[in-house]
């Protein structure tokens, strides 16, 4: 932790959204941020001013740092087998760690955001691989960008300034070309669109594969023809096309398994015929260092359950859905509760809580026990993954009484004894 | 710190690097080194009868960088059917895990010492993802390690190449081990990443420009193998040759090692490097021609690479080679093209014997250990979890030590290509426990300038693995009754015990500071993240850093 009103020794990271970008230059007055150069308006909500709340509370009352621990132990002690650690956004890996081992030890089950906004993309994937890049590769190879039903001005604002319209090494000319679903439109500045209607987005991707694939694909209607001629000139005037579509969409009507998949399929196929390359948006808050965290530890990436002494993959069922059938009888929140998604904040309210994190005691639940944080970059160092799972240093900008890491460290310690092994 | 004693008492001790082979003998610990000898009070560890060897060093395996835990994340159902409940540990602590061919990283750590391995390198991490690989190896218990550093195609090299600058493409080299916190410098297909990334396909020739006029596979692996040798790295290049895989790619093996000839260089995972043959036409083994010049370089090392039937995963910066692996098999294929550095590509696979290709492969491996003279410079390896997972190399150790094993597996393979392998016609080559003792410990620390590692004189770390004799080597060489680490016991009486955390082996060379400039401009201009947020930062401090 840097001293107090220190200047910033460079740029910092913005965890406001998955691009993650690690060009923001702070000012800091008085123990707050007063100008931070290059930050989007999503990056500027996303440190605000810098200061936190510093609560530690039982129930709605102060209370000392030692016995909001000790309450929080008993309370994740009671009932080994049906607990939850949930995890929300602007942790750092290191305190994913922490959670994971946590978890293991008092058998609960982990899980973040990932079940109830990308599970079916991540699944997809686990049944077919997927073809993709780091962000960098998008920007300096792709001659081709196709937006999939996605402009990312509004909730990733940076992405197009930082990896489609930055000077590229070896891309010479760039087409971008927007897939328009339904009523929604891709980026203003495509100078080619498709529209397509909501209920043949599906159909259109396994036409455009089949298409790349040489398979005959019959009597299509006109959007459908249109598709497959132009998955037809892709495979031959481009030589890296970029599929660029949000792996968290924010309406329900888009998850459709099917979508997922078929994008995954149709950027396999391409690199038949030529290179290609597909990008999920994901949002910020280091989603992708806990789903990387959890998968070197136990070898799944979201929905780990360790009840059975062991990790069991949980997959198929949102968070939502599993404290809805009353699965867990006490739940660990970690992270900032704003970044909960709302079906899974609102389920808070029926089991006991310990809340953790960055505005704990801001939280949409009434937990049992609150302490609050700092945020990752913000207030911790550590390691943070972009969207794109490469790594950023996050350096913090200030000071906090407490990290995540250094917390979930004392809990650890207020727990039951573990038994060691008797050694003969 | 109080001096931490133990002796080990009427052990029959394999220490090949000081000329001990099969002599019963006490090894003395002291505060975690071996020591010449102790005060005759000091606590003993009776092992009278079994066999003591230096811990396990694995030169060359994938399980930790990023690309491997995209390979993890791809098989859900493999960890599924591998549950690893916690081992308890005398204090308590353990953490469950599951398997497969790509376990977790706890259960990594453990599982490999409780093969008797102590200290193991990912051989292939691309620097920008460096930081993953630390915090994997953070959670991998037990064991030192350290990884290598992909180059050969990666951009700033490629430029300093086409420029002629070979003294900023050393400069760069030296940096770049820093920034990552990396051991060595890993080769991959020099040129041909950056050829499938834009767009190329099919085999590039060896004096084929892969950019400009200048940038060729041999330019590359020339300028990185001199830059690595002239910073005099402990380990210098550790190179996977272009046409992996390939039939006939013999040719392109012999010519990258008389490249590079009376430099020090270690080629890597051989087998799949050593074929005759002619693509589409036919297939065959080429082992003896590699060996023949291996018998005849004393400035070259090498390692098997050795497949072993059942399922692996295929996991390499040779993304090129994973798509054709893909378009062949139809299974599972991930892809990443690494910004301005390399690839990555993965696919599942499974080695069969009856399938000829896969049969050709276990010969040709199998010939490379047994026609290769020197056991120094031809060591162990699998290439976890490529040829087949390291839990395998207790089989492997069987095949080694005897023919009738091997002649029995013979009979069952696919001959299809097998009609010119030297090991159908019958190597009659058994090697002894000296000899494993080699090439699983002594020969790979040597190989990777590990002056501590892989032997039991005084000063040595004392990793040190106790194995009960048995007839069945199988059996003896995957349970060791005792296994310490830095004086540790780790394994008792079979039984995994304490878990300390590791040590990671990193460099940090000097060089000329005026590549930097150069190379914070290039960030500017071309990178992603900040110059300033690339390198690895807060090593842990009981890190090895050497020069």
């Amino acid at each position: 932790v840097i001293a107090m009103n220190a200047p910033p020794t460079g740029p910092v990271t913005c965890l406001g959204c998955g691009c993650l970008c690690d060009d923001i230059e702070p000012t800091v007055a008085d123990d707050r941020l007063v100008r931070l150069g290059n930050a989007c308006p999503l990056g500027e909500r996303w440190f605000g001013d810098g200061t936190l709340p510093t609560e530690v509370l039982i129930d709605v009352r102060p209370a000392p740092f030692d016995e909001a621990l000790a309450e929080a132990a008993r309370l994740l002690s009671a009932e080994p087998g049906r607990l939850l650690i949930y995890v929300g956004d602007d942790l750092t890996c290191d305190a994913h760690r922490e959670a994971a081992a946590l978890a293991d030890r008092i058998g609960a089950t982990i899980d973040g955001p990932t079940s109830d906004t990308v599970a079916d993309g991540l699944l997809a994937a686990q049944r077919r691989g997927r073809a993709t890049a780091t962000l960098g590769e998008l920007r300096h190879r792709a001659d081709a960008v196709l937006f999939w039903d996605a402009d990312p001005a509004t909730r990733y604002p940076r992405f197009l300034e930082r990896f489609v319209h930055a000077p590229a090494l070896f891309a010479t000319n760039r087409r971008l070309i927007a897939i328009d679903i339904g009523d929604r439109r891709g980026p203003a500045e495509c100078t080619e669109r498709f529209p397509i209607d909501a209920a043949e987005e599906v159909d259109a991707l396994a036409v455009m594969r089949a298409t790349v694939l040489g398979h005959p694909v019959g009597q299509l209607s006109p959007p459908l023809t249109a598709a497959a001629d132009l998955a037809r000139r892709l495979t031959k005037e481009s030589k890296y096309l970029a599929i660029v579509f949000d792996a968290e969409p924010t309406s329900p009507a888009d998850r459709d398994e099917g979508r997922t998949e078929g994008l995954i399929a149709l950027v396999q196929a391409l690199n038949g015929p030529t290179r290609a390359a597909g990008f999920g948006l994901r949002a910020g808050g280091n989603r992708n260092g806990l789903e990387s965290v959890l998968t070197w530890q136990t070898g799944y990436p979201f929905a780990v359950d360790f009840a059975p002494g062991y990790p069991a993959y949980a997959a198929g069922e949102t968070v939502a859905e599993r404290l809805e059938r009353g699965r867990f009888t006490a739940a660990l929140v970690l992270g900032n509760p704003a970044t909960i998604p709302e079906d899974v904040a609102m389920r808070f309210g029926s089991v006991p809580t310990v809340a953790i994190g960055p505005r704990a005691s801001e939280a949409p639940f009434s937990p049992h026990v609150t302490i609050d944080t700092g945020a990752a970059s913000l207030h911790e160092a550590g390691l943070v993954l972009r969207m794109d799972d490469v790594p950023v240093h996050a350096s913090p900008v200030l000071s906090h009484p407490r990290s995540v890491t250094d917390v979930l460290r004392a809990l650890s310690s207020h727990l039951p004894a573990q038994t060691p092994a008797e050694v003969g | 710190m109080s001096k931490e004693q133990l002796r080990l008492v009427g052990g029959t001790v394999y220490d090949p690097a000081n000329g001990i082979d099969g002599q019963v003998r006490d090894v003395c610990i002291e505060d975690g080194r071996i020591v010449a000898a102790l005060p005759p009070d000091a606590p003993r560890l009776d092992v009278t009868g079994m066999v003591v060897m230096p811990g396990g060093v694995d030169i060359h395996c994938h399980v930790a960088s990023a690309g491997v835990n995209h390979a993890r994340r791809l098989v859900p159902e493999e960890h599924a059917g591998d549950p690893a409940p916690a081992p308890r540990f005398v204090d308590g602590s353990g953490r469950s895990g599951t398997g497969g061919t790509v376990p977790g990283t706890f259960t990594t750590g453990y599982r490999y010492a409780g093969l008797g391995y102590t200290t193991v390198f990912d051989a292939a991490v691309a620097p920008l993802t460096a930081k993953v690989c630390h915090a994997s190896l953070d959670d991998t218990p037990i064991v030192d390690a350290g990884f290598f550093a992909l180059m050969g195609n990666d951009d700033f090299l490629l430029r300093q190449i086409e420029a002629g600058e070979h003294d900023l493409a050393r400069d760069y080299m030296a940096w770049l081990l820093g920034a990552a916190g990396a051991y060595a410098v890993k080769i991959v297909n020099p040129g041909g990443i950056e050829r499938w990334k834009s767009g190329r396909r099919g085999a590039a020739g060896f004096d084929e420009p892969v950019r400009g006029d200048r940038v060729t596979p041999r330019a590359v692996l020339e300028s990185l193998t001199a830059a690595a040798n002239e910073l005099r790295l402990p380990h210098p290049v550790h190179v996977h040759c272009n046409d992996l895989g390939v039939p006939g790619n013999v040719a392109t093996t012999l010519d990258s090692m008389r490249t590079v000839a009376g430099r020090r260089a270690h080629f890597t995972h051989l087998q799949y490097h050593s074929y005759g043959g002619e693509p589409g036409k036919s297939w065959s083994s080429a082992a003896a021609q590699v060996a023949d010049y291996f018998n005849s370089h004393p400035e070259v090392t090498g390692d098997v690479g050795q497949v072993m039937f059942g399922p692996a995963m295929t996991v390499s910066a040779d993304s090129a080679l994973e798509h054709a692996l893909y378009a062949a098999t139809g299974k599972k294929w991930v892809n990443i093209d690494i910004e301005l550095e390399t690839g990555c590509g993965i696919v599942p696979h499974t080695y069969r014997e009856k399938q000829a290709a896969a049969a050709l492969q276990w010969v040709v491996g199998l010939e490379l250990f047994l026609l290769s003279e020197d056991p120094w410079r031809m060591v162990l390896s699998t290439d976890h979890p490529n040829g087949g997972t390291f839990a395998a190399y207790p089989q492997l150790v069987e095949l080694l030590m005897r023919r009738d094993a091997r002649d029995e597996q013979l009979k069952r393979l696919n001959p299809r290509y097998l009609a010119g392998s030297a090991l159908a016609d019958g190597i009659a080559r058994e090697f002894t426990l000296n000899e494993i003792a080699i090439v699983t410990r002594a020969g790979p620390a040597r190989i990777l300038g590990l002056k501590n590692k892989g032997h039991l004189g005084p000063g040595a770390d004392a990793d040190i693995t106790v194995y009960q004799r048995n007839e069945n080597i199988v059996e003896m060489f995957t349970l060791p009754r005792y296994v310490l680490k830095a004086g540790t016991l780790v394994v008792e009486e079979g039984q995994l015990r304490r878990a300390p955390q590791g040590r990671r082996f990193h460099l940090r060379p000097t060089f000329d500071e005026a590549v930097i400039p150069r190379l914070r401009r290039y960030f500017d201009d071309h990178a992603t993240v900040r110059f300033e947020h690339y390198p690895v930062l807060n090593l842990k401090s009981d890190s090895v850093r050497l020069l």
